[in-house]
């Protein structure tokens, strides 16, 4: 559990005045850039000094102002995949990893480089030199480097943002692979809210300096104040499934998402069938009907049970169960209309040209 | 080529190697903190450190000779009570052109250090590593090409240092007579082949420097 208590801060263009409390698990720091998220990860991590208040990780306290505490980086164990994944030029990917070792004490629960090497997928890389490696593997190396410290909570900050979309599912799936092996709290920084929700069980939005919001990612969601936030950007299911077949002749890949349900998306035939990959659906692009329609053109027809409605400004966030849970972005008089309660049985319309398919 | 001559030549090299690895670890210092150092401590250090470059040497030399001399700040104390002279001697030629070269060795270790990306001075702190630690294994080494031009140009400067030794260090032939107080001497008497071997040496070694400064500063990494 991570404290942190009227933690306040304040120059040019930034006012932060943050609490919370964070348990153990994956959780998102939500917001648009200039929010305080970064900062905020750098006052846990001890690189920016706050003016006021207090952290603490489980019983050691990192930051208290009242009693004068404030511990240096390096004795916080906390580590940090920055942004700009910031590898050492001079460091072979192998001494990267290694690094940060050397300087903890060992102890109980140490993690071993060769597991992180392991399902981090770094064996082939681990001569090389930074400067010869593609964004999505500096990543990794960066992450690797990280946990090589044995960390008590790891912090990310916009691990996916320097990396093209296809990449970006891969790291997500790191990440959650990550937390299934090692057991390390993190805190990931996104302006995403669909990566939030793909990956994280809590979810802190901050704007302006201020928690807005805190809670289950999909909870959070149609929170009034931070709907307008999450849908400046279209809000994307994360689905995961295997790829089913491909089907030639029309051009299209059948992916399932459980032994019922299935995507038909655009061909995507560097994976075999069998293959984990995410898929991504816009909320958005989802027509919802009362029944089941044929002789129509989108090749997504899924019936689906409706779980919650939020009436959010003019918007409503509808949640449906389709083999895995979708959230379905309506308009508040379209749910008016058709007069949609919760329990019934709908179907989600979509073309294939709406979704997008990831490397799993 | 005379005994004098080659004492001269044998002088200078000791004296500018001697000189460079005097200077080098406060080089370091002052440049890593001119670095990273706020303007307000660093326009006085700055200035304190590059005025013996912009002076004329005589200057810093006759301000050495006032703190060295028997009578002076440091060198009386040491001449009463340890009964060590310092004028007049290889070990002033030294600390001349120490004093000449900082400047010139600061200037470039501080560009070097300036190249350092803190954050990743960062990023070695949030991974266990001390101050210290971080900048033997990160600073340090993203710096050395810089480090190590800086001391050749101090090195260089070390060999062509004139004006602060003749006033500390005076011109004894075989004590502290460096190459070019031979060759001032050499044309002062009009001893015509001696000046021209001297300046054919000078040339020669300056070379040889700068061609590795060049080499090191454009090898590839």
């Amino acid at each position: 559990m991570l404290e942190i208590e009227s933690l306040k801060m304040k120059f040019t263009g930034m006012d932060l005045d943050i609490t919370a409390e964070i348990p153990a698990g994956i959780t998102g720091l939500f917001g648009v850039s200039g929010s305080g998220k970064t900062t905020t990860l750098n006052c846990i991590a001890g690189l920016v000094r706050p003016q006021q208040g207090r952290i603490q990780l489980d019983d050691k306290v990192m930051y208290a102002q009242d009693k004068g505490i404030w511990l240096d980086p390096e004795r916080r164990r906390i580590g940090y995949v920055f942004q700009d994944d910031r590898l050492f030029p001079h460091m072979s990917v192998e001494k990267n990893i290694l690094y940060g070792a050397k300087f903890v004490p060992s102890r109980g629960s140490q993690i071993m480089v060769a597991d992180i090497v392991d399902v981090l997928a770094l064996d082939h890389l681990i001569d090389r030199m930074p400067s010869t490696l593609s964004g999505g593997e500096r990543q990794r190396v960066s992450l690797a480097r990280a946990l090589a410290t044995s960390p008590d909570l790891l912090l990310l900050d916009e691990p996916t943002a320097s990396l093209d979309i296809g990449m970006r599912g891969a790291v997500l799936n790191y990440l959650r692979r990550v937390w299934e092996e090692f057991h390390i709290p993190m805190i990931f920084v996104s302006h995403l809210i669909a990566e939030v929700m793909a990956l994280a069980d809590t979810c802190l939005v901050i704007s302006h300096g201020r928690v807005v919001a805190y809670g289950p990612p999909r909870e959070v969601l149609y929170n009034a104040q931070v709907f307008p936030i999450a849908s400046t950007e279209s809000i994307n299911n994360w689905i995961e499934g295997r790829i089913a077949r491909h089907h030639l002749i029309t051009g299209l890949t059948e992916v399932s998402v459980d032994a019922t349900h299935a995507l038909f998306v655009p061909s995507f035939v560097s994976k075999q069938p069998g293959d984990k990959v995410w898929v991504l659906l816009p909320a958005e692009d989802i027509i919802v009907s009362l029944f089941e329609q044929t002789g129509i053109s989108a090749r997504n027809n899924i019936r689906a049970v409706v779980k919650e409605i939020h009436m959010v400004k003019d918007s409503a966030l509808m949640y449906a169960d389709m083999g895995t849970s979708v959230v379905v972005q309506l308009s508040r008089m379209a749910i008016q209309e058709l007069d949609i309660k919760v329990g019934q049985n709908v179907y989600l319309i979509f073309k294939s040209s709406s979704l997008t398919v990831l490397d799993g | 080529m005379g005994s004098l001559e080659i004492q001269a030549i044998t002088l200078s090299i000791k004296v500018a190697v001697c000189s460079t690895i005097l200077v080098l670890p406060i080089a370091v210092g002052i440049a890593l903190l001119l670095s990273r150092a706020r303007s307000a401590v660093r326009l006085p250090l700055d200035i304190l450190v590059t005025l013996p470059l912009v002076l004329p040497p005589v200057v810093p030399g006759y301000m050495l000779l006032i703190l060295l001399s028997k009578k002076g700040f440091i060198g009386g104390p040491l001449y009463n009570i340890a009964g060590i002279e310092i004028m007049f001697t290889w070990v002033a030629v030294v600390i001349a052109s120490a004093i000449i070269s900082l400047p010139l060795m600061v200037r470039t270790m501080e560009v070097a250090f300036r190249g350092v990306d803190n954050r990743l001075e960062w990023a070695s702190r949030s991974l266990g590593a001390s101050k210290s630690k971080t900048f033997f294994y990160i600073t340090l080494p993203m710096a050395y090409k810089g480090i190590i031009a800086g001391a050749l140009v101090g090195f260089t400067r070390g060999l062509a240092e004139f004006g602060a030794t003749i006033v500390v260090a005076g011109n004894i032939p075989g004590k502290t007579q460096t190459i070019p107080l031979a060759l001032f001497s050499a044309i002062e008497t009009g001893q015509e082949a001696i000046a021209l071997r001297l300046i054919l040496v000078s040339v020669s070694l300056a070379v040889v420097v700068l061609v590795a400064y060049s080499l090191l500063v454009n090898q590839r990494t």
